[in-house]
């Protein structure tokens, strides 16, 4: 308990929890706007191909028979105004969903929107990680994906007046197994695609057509900020994680609110923040982390890195390598966070979402940070100035004992 | 219980027991919670308020002479002067041996004390060990008169079926023959006590004892202080053990809002005695039935009761807490349950009628109700299988009751 005091303990108010028969590719978890609703959902798909779809404290819809779901991605891939649903099956099929109906207009319209397939595709096999982002710098997304034979590939929706499909743009090979892939922006602010690879290295690309004289680099991290070089194994997978919204208040030798942050995670416990190519702190952590995530706590707040391990310890990081942690005290084989609205026609919340070994999927919301509470009386008092002139003829322990007597001694009877 | 917004939990690695926190009442009035997390450890809350928000946080308190292997069972905390802190505590303990087959305990009890006005650390420093031989359940104290002198007593129930009396002389702990001062816990009908108390009324005169067994019986009686002889005895059979008892009036003392003004009252409420002007009440909560009050014991005895309907849905009733959470000055009851929830119930045209229930997802073991900031308005601390839970009053809705009751 003390140790766990020590660590900076980070609780959960509120949870709720699903049946989830199956097991969870990481990349297959996504938290989004899928039916167009402005509510945040989450879709999660199987091993075992079939694709669940939950709104507030419900499973909305449940699609069967897509194959190994390896991953999805949820996001405005056509470039049409309206997101889409993309789920990548491990034998290369790419389905697309559309929610087809206008977006409710009624707000206390309980109906829920189901989604319907628009497109099949068929492409390379084995992906593992997905990416929506513009590459090019032309406004519109893009579709990157990663594969376990260390390719990673780009397609462009392609509408035309018959159909439309995705058509295939670059193909880039990396040196080694891909942990994930980012987006980030480089010195000049031109996107440029950041794979990490084993032994915290990472291969970076830009987009042939866009900026055809940049070519492929592997960023090497310069070890001036005392990386511990035993665990820079090179055989140790790592992740990251990009576009960090940079938190002002941080220590401004280190980064401004101009710089591209982005975080890494290694499999052996090591946490760094990063931008461009140094690193510009690391921690170890001693966990086996496999997944790291943002996630902005207070509304419009700074990122916060999250890490999760095997074990169930889920990590908050602020930008100034402060950590606090989240217990959950059990086993997790996939882990993602991010806005979630639990209630409908109310404003999504940060939360965490846990997939156990024992077919559940935990969602916590409403995080509290240690030390976070709501605001003092003290603090309503003053707002108020009626009751904040008549307390200043009080001082100290009589105006606590005022509000004490008033609270819990007054005779309602007596007027 | 509206209005209250679960603000903080504080995971604990192995769960409470139902007599894992005490509280500490100042003579100023102010209040401080002292609770044992995870069998091992004694801790305390702090709060402070920085940047117009409550900040609270866990202060482990190192009670000294308890091995780092022992596994604390209860607490208990009496203030033994009026005009400053004395604080005593009774922590009890046990020693695990490992190496024997099967597995035995030693068991403890430790009191630590100070002089008026000592610091905590002070006290925790000071401690008298005995060493037990049975495993120890509720600690409590009791007040008893003698030569019409008021004095306290640590009261012990446990395994071997009985309420152990100690007193401190001497810098020690000796066990007294529990009869010769408070002859109605005696006699425990054979069953291991699991709840028990005794509250004063007639200025210390007379008292009103209670206990309630493993074994489904519930005791109360009216006792003669000065004399040490009983006057009345009930005695009733549930069919469950007996989780929860406590003595109580519905309706706190009020003063007129001049006299708040004024600041001149300043009685800090007597927790060892009752209000016999007011109707006295026995809460009874069992492991299976439904919570049953005895309304008016002093003049109805047993024979008007009523039961919390529904009080039994959640499971096991484990803990209660009568308090006013709601500002009325009337007295409510919260029963924790195993079953993760809080019920509350309020007294309304002469019956108690549940108002609403708490989730709180976690068997609840402990509820208190104190000031843990200093800002005048408390929150209720749970204990649950989970951790430590703080529930705190939305501070805008304090802000609306003080302007209303100030007429501002």
């Amino acid at each position: 308990m003390m140790d766990d005091n020590k660590m900076n303990i980070a609780t959960f108010v509120d949870f709720f929890d699903f049946e989830l028969p199956g097991n969870v590719f990481n990349s297959a978890i996504a938290l989004g706007d899928v039916d167009n609703d402005n509510e945040i959902e989450l879709v999660i798909g199987s091993v075992e191909g079939d694709l669940f779809i939950f709104k507030g404290h419900r499973l909305i819809q449940k699609i069967s028979g897509l194959g190994i779901i390896t991953a999805i991605a949820i996001g405005d891939l056509m470039n049409c105004g309206s997101n889409a649903l993309i789920v990548i099956s491990g034998d290369g099929w790419c389905h697309i969903y559309l929610c087809l109906k206008f977006s409710k207009l009624d707000p206390s319209d309980e109906c829920v929107m189901k989604l319907e397939p628009v497109h099949d595709q068929r492409i390379p096999a084995n992906t593992k990680v997905i990416l929506l982002g513009d590459i090019d710098s032309d406004g519109m997304l893009e579709l990157i994906v990663g594969l376990t034979d260390r390719v990673v590939r780009s397609y462009r929706w392609s509408q035309s007046a018959a159909a439309g499909r995705l058509v295939p743009l670059h193909k880039w090979e990396c040196a080694n197994q891909i942990g994930s892939i980012i987006l980030i922006k480089d010195i000049k602010n031109r996107p440029c695609l950041l794979v990490s690879q084993p032994g915290v290295s990472a291969m970076r690309f830009y987009c042939p057509i866009a900026f055809p004289e940049l070519i492929e680099k592997t960023i090497e991290y310069e070890n001036e900020n005392e990386l511990p070089v035993e665990l820079l194994n090179p055989l140790i997978s790592s992740v990251m994680v990009g576009d960090l919204k940079v938190d002002i208040k941080c220590d401004q030798e280190l980064f401004d609110k101009n710089d591209h942050l982005y975080g890494i995670a290694s499999m052996n416990g090591l946490v760094m923040l990063a931008k461009k190519e140094t690193i510009l702190w690391s921690k170890n952590i001693h966990q086996e982390l496999f997944i790291i995530s943002k996630l902005s706590i207070a509304d419009g707040g700074p990122d916060y890195l999250i890490t999760c391990s095997l074990n169930g310890d889920t990590l908050i990081i602020d930008q100034k390598s402060e950590h606090s942690t989240f217990k959950f005290g059990e086993s997790v084989s996939a882990f993602c966070c991010g806005m979630y609205t639990v209630k409908p026609n109310t404003k999504s919340m940060p939360s965490f979402v846990l997939i156990t070994n024992s077919q559940k999927v935990y969602i916590y919301y409403g995080l509290k940070l240690p030390n976070t509470c709501v605001q003092s009386l003290s603090k309503c008092i003053e707002n108020d100035n009626h009751l904040s002139t008549f307390m200043e003829k009080y001082e100290g322990p009589s105006k606590k004992k005022i509000i004490r007597d008033c609270l819990y001694k007054y005779n309602p009877n007596k007027i | 219980m509206d209005g209250l917004v679960q603000s903080v939990v504080y995971d604990t690695s192995s769960p409470a027991n139902i007599y894992s926190a005490t509280v500490m009442q100042k003579v100023d009035g102010d209040q401080q919670i002292v609770m044992i997390a995870s069998k091992k450890d004694m801790i305390t809350l702090k709060s402070k308020v920085i940047d117009d928000k409550v900040e609270t946080s866990i202060v482990e308190l190192n009670f000294s002479n308890i091995p780092s292997n022992a596994e604390i069972i209860s607490i208990h905390c009496i203030n033994r002067c009026k005009e400053f802190d004395d604080f005593v505590f009774g922590i009890t303990y046990a020693l695990i041996i490992e190496d024997e087959e099967p597995e035995t305990a030693e068991t403890f009890l430790n009191i630590y004390s100070g002089f008026p006005g000592s610091s905590l650390e002070a006290i925790m420093e000071n401690c008298k060990t005995l060493k037990l031989d049975f495993v120890p359940f509720q600690l409590n104290h009791a007040i008893y008169m003698s030569e019409l002198q008021k004095n306290s007593m640590w009261l012990l129930s446990g395994s071997d079926k009985k309420i152990h009396a100690y007193k401190i002389e001497e810098q020690e702990i000796l066990e007294q023959k529990v009869e010769e001062y408070f002859i109605e816990f005696e006699d425990t009908k054979d069953s291991i006590v699991l709840c028990f108390g005794s509250k004063s009324y007639s200025n210390y005169k007379k008292r009103l004892s209670y206990y309630g067994c493993e074994t489904g019986y519930s005791m109360l009686a009216i006792v003669d202080s000065e004399k040490n002889q009983i006057l009345h005895y009930f005695l009733e059979r549930f069919e469950s053990p007996i989780t929860v008892m406590q003595l109580f009036n519905i309706h706190k003392k009020t003063v007129d809002i001049d006299n708040i003004l004024s600041v001149k009252d300043d009685s800090i409420p007597d927790c060892d005695s009752i209000d016999e002007k007011e109707q006295v009440c026995l809460l009874v909560g069992s492991a299976v039935e439904s919570a049953v009050v005895y309304m008016n014991v002093l003049k109805n005895d047993l024979r008007n009761a009523i039961t919390l309907t529904d009080s039994n849905r959640h499971q096991a009733i484990v803990c209660a807490l009568i308090t006013d959470v709601n500002f009325d000055s009337k007295n409510e009851i919260l029963l924790g349950t195993y079953g993760n929830y809080i019920l509350n119930y309020v007294y309304e045209n002469n019956n108690w009628v549940e108002q609403q229930q708490f989730d709180m997802r976690d068997s609840v073991y402990t509820i208190c109700y104190l000031d843990i900031v200093g800002e005048g308005v408390n929150d209720v601390i749970v204990m649950s299988e989970r951790g430590i839970h703080i529930l705190k009053h939305e501070p805008r809705y304090i802000v609306e009751v003080l302007k209303n009751r100030l007429k501002l």
